[in-house]
């Protein structure tokens, strides 16, 4: 026998399910900001945290910025040809990598790398009751697992990017001086002409948020997860799918905010 | 010093709990039998505060924990130790580094951590395993280690889930007598098991959950010669 579906049950379920998770996601970053005022302080996890998510991020990140770079630098070569603007290459690399491909890139990159890890550690200790221990220990699980997590995350996230977006330069400087006979000082002189502080702060900023994003929406899943060892995975899979869709909406916001901005 | 009021609680459709009501007095040891699956665990977790009954209160000591404020739950646990099934020790600390977990929080020297961390240790037979990480251990190891974690703090009660669940023979025995040990200290434990013959060599009083509600209360030797149907077929299985 087939069971009918009500499509309305289904759509209001949907939108039951969205609300709790933001609600979800706005209490713990509450807990977060709340706990940042109490003891005890767990310097250990921030330093832990900045090696984990950051610094072993680094590869990752450098290479991404070089291979961009190089890609950016062979495709607007192309495109700067047609209109005989080839001479703007350092400036086209440069504003694309700061303004949108350097923040994007790396939050995407990332949401896989650090994100995937955040939610399967704090996921594991949640199926195996290392949470529940802490709480039977007097611990506050937010403070000491989640906290590090976002804090270390959003502030060390815009450092990444503009190791990112610098490594692109240099990219792009291989590519325009080993194939398309650039000259050297030109090439890093139209870079730093074509930097505006806008740009920049546009950049960090976003590079801030995405990093929210990723440590929020993976500890989120982490502290959520039940079902064992598949749950786990599960949690794993959701954490990379939702922040990299919020990291895409937050961009466009964001990208319109700082456009209007810029055009005021 | 633990009561347990006409405690109510349900899954979406499943219920779970059904009005249980469960008084242990100081230095008492409890055992809570039952079938896999019959609620014994979430009765220590509402003890705990980490669940909340539909209805009802756990008290410690006549102080509603289903009812108090986080920072209290806090201080309510401090009077509590609890070791999980499987141990649940922290993966990515050390033995020292678990056991020492609640005097680190409490900002205590290193010094007098490595002392009272080698003490908690040497009760649980386990001396010289302080830098072995838990990944290290056996079974029995890791449920040794997870009662002088609990140790920690010198708790007056002491929750046990399914302490012997799993392991052999000559393991459980120990972890028993390490109860058993507690309780000559005069700590309140609530052990819940399905193994019998570890409950009997534990038990003060013995309550046996099913669907929801207590069906016996009694002292083993009560347990051993009831007639009770349900509790003949779970005793002699």
């Amino acid at each position: 026998m087939q069971t009918s579906v009500n499509p309305f049950s289904v759509a209001d379920r949907s939108a039951r399910g969205f609300v709790q998770y933001i609600q979800g996601v706005a209490i713990l970053t509450w807990q977060v900001v709340t706990g940042l005022f109490r003891r005890p302080w767990y310097g250990r996890e921030y330093i832990l945290q900045t090696n984990d998510m950051a610094v072993a991020s680094l590869p990752i990140v450098m290479m991404t910025g070089l291979v961009t770079g190089m890609v950016l630098a062979l495709q607007s070569n192309i495109s700067l040809e047609q209109f005989g603007a080839t001479s703007m290459l350092g400036n086209a690399i440069i504003a694309t990598l700061v303004r949108e491909l350097g923040p994007i890139m790396g939050a995407l990159i990332l949401s896989g790398r650090v994100g995937a890890g955040v939610t399967s550690q704090i996921g594991a200790m949640r199926v195996t009751s290392q949470i529940d221990a802490l709480l039977a220990l007097g611990s506050d699980p937010v403070k000491k697992l989640v906290a590090p997590r976002v804090v270390v995350f959003t502030l060390l996230m815009p450092l990444l990017v503009t190791i990112l977006c610098f490594l692109g330069a240099v990219g792009g400087w291989i590519l325009a001086r080993f194939t398309l006979n650039f000259s050297t000082p030109y090439y890093w002189a139209s870079i730093v002409e074509s930097m505006r502080f806008i740009d920049i702060f546009s950049s960090l900023t976003k590079s801030a948020a995405f990093g929210w994003i990723i440590a929020t929406i993976g500890s989120y899943e982490g502290m959520m997860t039940q079902g064992g060892t598949y749950g786990v995975g599960r949690s794993t899979t959701r954490a990379v799918v939702i922040a990299s869709l919020c990291i895409l909406v937050a961009d466009f916001f964001l990208t319109r905010l700082f456009y209007t901005a810029l055009m005021e | 010093m633990v009561r347990f009021q006409d405690i109510h609680l349900a899954f979406g459709a499943t219920r779970v709990l059904n009005g249980i009501t469960l008084n242990v007095k100081e230095g008492e040891t409890a055992v809570i039998l039952g079938a896999s699956g019959s609620g014994k665990s979430t009765l220590l977790k509402i003890l705990l505060g980490l669940l909340e009954p539909n209805r009802g209160e756990a008290f410690i000591n006549d102080v509603s924990m289903t009812r108090a404020r986080r920072n209290e739950r806090v201080e309510l646990r401090r009077l509590m130790g609890m070791v999980f099934q499987e141990g649940a020790l922290f993966d990515s600390l050390s033995v020292r580094d678990n056991v020492g977990y609640r005097l680190v929080e409490a900002g205590l020297s290193e010094a007098e951590i490595d002392s009272q961390v080698a003490a908690k240790l040497e009760f649980v037979g386990l001396s010289g395993t302080a830098d072995r990480m838990p990944g290290e251990l056996s079974g029995g190891m890791k449920r040794r280690v997870a009662i002088a974690r609990a140790l920690v703090g010198e708790p007056r009660i002491m929750l046990f889930d399914e302490p012997t669940t799993g392991l052999d023979p000559i393991v459980a025995k120990k972890i028993t007598d390490h109860i058993n040990a507690l309780k000559e200290r005069g700590i309140t434990s609530i052990v819940v098991t399905h193994e019998l013959p570890y409950a009997y060599r534990v038990a003060d009083t013995v309550y046996l959950l099913k669907d929801g509600e207590f069906v016996f209360h009694g002292d083993v030797a009560s347990f051993r010669n009831s007639h009770d149907p349900y509790l003949a077929e779970f005793r002699d299985y």
